[in-house]
């Protein structure tokens, strides 16, 4: 076990390290450099040549580029990630500010991905071929198609034109209170829904596999009754699989929220990103890409953790 | 990573060396045998036959000038003048929806395309020299990209090249790019050491020969299933990005950027988000529906679980 976790525990280093030489590369590889997207070429007046100069200077893309990326590198470890040109304010600190309500909201979304999609899955596993199967996979269907910022937009509509039970958009602070969780509440389910399809339709197909297990015939051929051969044999071997899904459940839910967090104003990581994508401003992108990159690896990583421990014939080699 | 959905393709995807031609009437019969029997894959067809329709001819059948803006018709809800309503720059809507079929429809394909063929090759060319330091490289490199979760990738790109028709198919040939190359180099690794590859390579065909002659001949009914899905996924991602402002860029009618004009108004005119919500969410539906179906006629595993 000890040996398993050292070993996939260094598999991330390489991952995390790659992720942010991909990010560094991409921004400072791509064609014209980061201050003439922030300037635009037609730039009113007042973009004299010094104060591009400036500008570049101040954010030391004036240095050679291994020169760049090592100091990129060093500030990354020392989650130093530069300061924002639009408001000229550390870039690490603002994602420290708004990280905690993404979580919020993307542990909130699983949650909800997690409560509907896990039962739906499993009934129609069951039920396989029936109606309400045929139902259930439509419907779960319907949730991996439906285009989140959409979702959102009709909910948004439902409660601010039709039905006033939750504030429409906004944020009310942490949704450990009942203000703050009436406000999450919307986009989570937004976020949820979709990731309910995929989780509904991946626990269907793993129980399907269970249910074809020798263990299983041998438990009905003893006379065990459905139930306790569904829910004591067949169940808790088909939720192994799914635990690994939710790391993967919660990427999707960080960058659905990359989406949803701007359709309901949610003011967190997400909205950060989408905001510095419209000011051009490249530390804020580069910094709230890799924040929901390494955030992603690192969640995958506890979940290949928790893996190995509920089920012990998972060992890495 | 160990996780399952990621391997994809299941062991048994082998399939005994065919001729092309046997193939390729073997696809068509699988494919019409199980779209018939399916009527919701059947009605999806349909759909998307429609749709890529209304995209070629729609514009041609309703001449009306989707750029052009008028303050006198702002905001105006459906009426026989407009039969979808006007947005809030007098637009007409109907005429978005109908020349924005064709970006959307053109930037979703064009990206998948892009995804399927890179990922392709780069899956071929791994799962051929598989064990190789070249393999080992580009699978942390694609370990690297799963690393970016969604539509993030796709965001990255795009933000860095910059709003254009163009950029956002390149965003989206590289966000398809991981996916289909493990699932190619899945394919092509349990393939290589089938006794017909070894044959062919035994009276000396040389690696491009074995890779267009056999080993993507083989690997096509996977490739399909996944380029169907990835199509999905394109055209999902591409109204996201449109959304987001890093699509194609204003005036120009594009689904996701009008879904982005909605929010803007979305308790004056609600009635703006249904149309290219309502396009995007069908169209997407549709093609996953088909590629369901594809999953079922080709995957092998699907095929013993219908037996048991």
């Amino acid at each position: 076990m000890t040996a398993y976790l050292v070993k996939r525990l260094l598999m991330v280093v390489p991952t995390v390290w790659g992720a942010v030489t991909l990010v560094f590369l991409a921004i400072h590889l791509a064609p014209g450099d980061p201050i003439s997207l922030y300037i635009p070429a037609d730039f009113p007046v007042n973009a004299s040549e010094e104060r591009i100069q400036e500008l570049r200077a101040r954010v030391g893309l004036d240095r050679p580029l291994y020169e760049q990326y090592l100091s990129f590198l060093a500030g990354v470890v020392q989650f130093d990630l530069g300061t924002s040109l639009q408001h000229r304010t550390p870039v690490s600190e603002a994602i420290l500010e708004r990280l905690p309500r993404t979580l919020e909201l993307g542990l909130l979304s699983l949650a909800i991905a997690v409560a509907l999609g896990v039962p739906i899955g499993v009934l129609s596993a069951i039920r396989r071929g029936s109606l309400l199967d045929n139902v259930a996979m439509s419907v779960a269907l319907f949730g991996v198609s439906i285009p989140n910022f959409w979702l959102g937009i009709l909910l948004m509509q439902l409660v601010g034109l039709y039905w006033p039970i939750l504030p429409p958009s906004g944020f009310g602070g942490s949704i450990l209170t009942l203000d703050g969780l009436r406000f999450a509440l919307l986009p989570a389910i937004t976020i949820g829904i979709s990731g309910a399809g995929g989780l509904a339709r991946y626990t269907r197909s793993s129980m399907l596999d269970v249910l074809n297990e020798d263990y299983v015939r041998t438990a009905r051929s003893k006379g065990l009754s459905d139930r306790v051969v569904v829910y004591k044999h067949a169940m808790r071997n088909a939720l192994i699989p799914i635990v690994t899904l939710l790391g993967l459940s919660f990427g999707s839910m960080l960058s659905g929220a990359v989406i949803v967090e701007t359709v309901f104003g949610w003011p967190g990581i997400g909205r950060y990103l989408v905001t510095g994508i419209q000011n051009r401003d490249f530390p804020v992108v580069q910094g709230a890409v890799l924040v929901i990159a390494v955030g992603f690896v690192l969640a995958n990583l506890l979940t290949d953790v928790v893996y190995g421990f509920i089920d012990p014939r998972i060992r890495y080699d | 990573m160990t996780e399952p959905t990621r391997t994809g393709v299941s062991e048994g995807a082998a399939a005994p060396p065919e001729t092309v031609r046997d193939l390729r009437m073997s696809l068509r019969y699988r494919f019409w045998r199980e779209i018939r029997g399916n009527r919701m894959a059947l009605a999806s067809t349909i759909y998307l036959v429609l749709i890529v329709l209304v995209a070629i001819f729609g514009p041609l059948a309703y001449d009306v000038d989707p750029r052009l803006q008028s303050l006198a018709s702002r905001l105006q809800p459906p009426s026989w003048e407009h039969p979808f309503g006007t947005d809030q720059f007098g637009r007409d809507v109907l005429a978005r929806m109908l020349h924005g079929a064709r970006i959307s429809l053109f930037v979703g394909f064009a990206g998948a395309l892009g995804g399927v063929v890179f990922g392709t090759i780069l899956g071929l060319a791994t799962g051929f020299w598989g064990g190789t330091w070249f393999d080992h490289l580009a699978m942390r490199l694609v370990d690297v990209m799963y690393a970016f979760p969604g539509i993030l990738l796709a965001i990255l790109i795009a933000a860095i090249l910059g709003p254009s028709l163009f950029n956002v198919i390149v965003a989206l040939s590289i966000w398809g790019i991981p996916t289909l190359s493990r699932i190619v180099r899945g394919v092509v690794l349990s393939l290589r050491e089938q006794e017909f590859v070894v044959a062919s390579r035994a009276v000396g065909a040389g690696p491009a020969r074995i890779m267009a002659r056999h080993l993507v001949v083989n690997a096509v009914g996977p490739i399909i299933v996944y380029a169907t899905l990835s199509v999905a996924g394109s055209i999902l991602t591409a109204a996201g990005l449109g959304f987001l402002g890093l699509g194609v860029p204003p005036p120009n009618p594009e689904w996701g950027a009008m879904l982005s004009d909605a929010r803007a108004v979305v308790f004056r005119a609600p009635y703006l988000s249904y149309f290219p919500g309502a396009a995007i969410f069908l169209t997407v539906l549709a093609v996953n529906f088909v590629g369901d179906a594809l999953r079922d006629a080709f995957d092998p595993r699907s095929e013993v679980r219908r037996m048991s």
